[in-house]
């Protein structure tokens, strides 16, 4: 068997990084850097230009305006360009503010019903359970874990910690492991009541690349503890989470959103997948509505207005009516991939990490 | 000697200027940088299979480390700060090129790396075996010792998915040492 450091230094041993590339690098910026800002000055003038013919051709309107409510901060309307992080969006796409506080790695958001935002940042370079409340105020860290989920009255957190299942209170005290089955338990959710809670289990199956198991199955535990029972036989099954009255389970397979009942019985497709996966269904408060991710690899940074392209984010957000499996997309935002969660704040409101950046 | 600095400019071509108030600090990034940049380099070089690439993300990753360098305390492993910018460069730089190859040309393949290496054809053909994610999380987890949810941090997958490339990547090393005996 080869070593994978003898392979690696055979690899590297005679290449060596050539210098004058980084010179001739920074030349090539600087000319692309120059004609960009060019370009900018030419389309700024233009602007003012038209700004001013049409200032000097027409009268000032005096009549009433519509009141809409304006975004908190800045002035200017937010796009993801400028709302790099958390931010809270209508479900037409339109930014409303953006959240502060949080740390700039911060990821997997869940935020409770009393506006508590728990998350993971790294401490020490290892991934580390924090919170803050939404108006950006009283960040804590708490402690080591993944996948944070907040219970609805923000009193408890449900964490992923070594491939199990741990509960704690939300300053992070009484840490006690509620499942530690064979295989990776993952993506813990509260039931309403905060009697249950619901996650997956991988199963003997191991994980393909897109990190879904073919045995993967969503159970249900006490939050109390005790012995977990599977919710549906459905396999490849993940990322469950309650409907607001509890009857209900809404749950990711084969790509796609399914809804079940908590009994296992009803399981009904509800949103199919394009090209790549739909992902973290997450019900509105009035039980009409499932956000969603979807991911297709055929998403690029560019298609999304105003991204950044270096968050390069590949999700978007989505939105299905439940009894009629209307689909429609929340803006153009797009989202940070593969760890975040769409939250609702209210039924026309969402809490989203729109970027990617660390 | 004094390089023709990364952090002179930015990756996306706006010119960063250096602070001249902060020249302890420079001091100090300029040991760092001739510390780590080979280093760097070589792991970058090892996942891209491309000298150009590895360089280019050489020099964004030192670029984002400056950027912070005045809150330098605040992070408290420079290094995997300055491995996760380089490798989560690379994700971003080749999820672009992946879909300007599809959009372009929608059954091509990704050109060889390692061309401009001298090494056994064994040693090639096991690389090139291996996709630069699975050899991506070899050095994140085998090579750096990150453990895998950590890795699964920087690459932006779920910590089982980092695990399955790794264990992808091993069995290729094991496969080939297999037809060597």
């Amino acid at each position: 068997m080869m070593e994978l450091r003898e392979v690696f230094e055979m690899v590297t041993n005679k290449t060596e990084p050539d210098l004058d590339s980084w010179k001739q690098q920074e030349d090539r910026q600087r000319r692309s850097s120059r004609n960009r800002r060019m370009a900018v000055l030419a389309l700024v003038a233009a602007f003012a230009i038209v700004v001013g013919v049409f200032a000097l051709t027409t009268r000032p309107d005096t009549g009433p305006t519509p009141q809409t409510e304006p975004p908190s901060s800045p002035a200017q309307p937010l796009t993801a360009a400028t709302a790099n992080g958390p931010i809270v969006a209508r479900l037409d796409g339109t930014i409303v503010r953006l959240v502060q506080g949080l740390p700039d790695d911060a990821f997997a958001l869940s935020l409770a019903n009393d506006g508590t935002i728990a998350f993971v940042t790294a401490v020490d370079s290892e991934n580390t359970i924090a919170t803050i409340g939404i108006d950006g105020q009283g960040m804590r860290t708490l402690v080591p874990g993944e996948e944070p989920a907040l219970s609805q009255d923000g009193t408890r957190i449900a964490f992923v910690r070594n491939d199990d299942i741990y509960v704690m209170d939300v300053d992070g005290s009484n840490v006690r492991p509620l499942v530690a089955a064979p295989h990776r338990d993952e993506f813990p959710q509260w039931s309403p009541d905060g009697e249950t809670v619901v996650y997956d289990n991988l199963g003997a199956s191991p994980a393909t690349e897109s990190g879904f198991s073919d045995t993967s199955v969503i159970m249900s535990v006490p939050a109390s503890g005790g012995t977990p029972t599977q919710v549906s036989s459905k396999q490849q099954s993940s990322e469950p989470s309650y409907s607001p009255d509890g009857s209900r389970i809404a749950f990711r397979s084969h790509g796609d959103v399914w809804v079940v009942n908590t009994d296992g019985t009803g399981a009904v497709d509800i949103a199919t997948y394009t090209s790549g996966s739909t992902d973290r269904p997450r019900w509105s408060p009035d039980g009409t509505r499932i956000a969603y991710t979807d991911y297709s690899p055929a998403y690029r940074p560019d298609v999304v207005q105003g991204a950044d392209s270096s968050s390069a984010p590949i999700e978007f957000v989505k939105v299905v009516d439940v009894a009629t499996k209307q689909v429609t997309r929340v803006g153009r935002l797009g989202l940070a991939g593969f760890s975040n969660a769409p939250q609702w704040i209210s039924n026309d409101r969402l809490l989203l990490l729109v970027s990617a950046e660390d | 000697m004094l390089l023709a600095h990364p952090w002179t400019v930015r990756a996306e071509g706006e010119v960063v200027r250096f602070p001249t108030e902060r020249v302890e600090g420079r001091a100090q990034f300029d040991t760092f940088f001739e510390e780590q940049r080979e280093r760097l380099f070589k792991a970058l070089y090892f996942v891209t299979g491309n000298k150009e690439d590895a360089e280019e993300l050489t020099q964004e990753a030192f670029l984002r480390l400056w950027e912070r360098w005045d809150e330098i305390d605040r992070i408290e492993d420079p290094t995997g700060y300055l491995f996760r910018c380089g490798l989560n460069g690379f994700r971003m730089r080749r999820r672009r090129a992946m879909t300007a190859l599809r959009k372009l040309i929608p059954a091509a393949e990704a050109p060889d790396g390692f061309v401009e290496a001298e090494m056994r054809a064994d040693v090639r053909q096991l690389l090139l075996g291996l996709t630069p994610r699975q050899r991506a999380a070899l050095v994140l987890i085998d090579l750096l010792g990150y453990p895998s949810e950590q890795a699964a941090r920087i690459l932006r997958v779920r910590p089982s998915t980092v695990r399955a490339l790794a264990t992808q990547g091993r069995r290729a090393l094991r496969a080939e040492g297999a037809r060597d005996a």
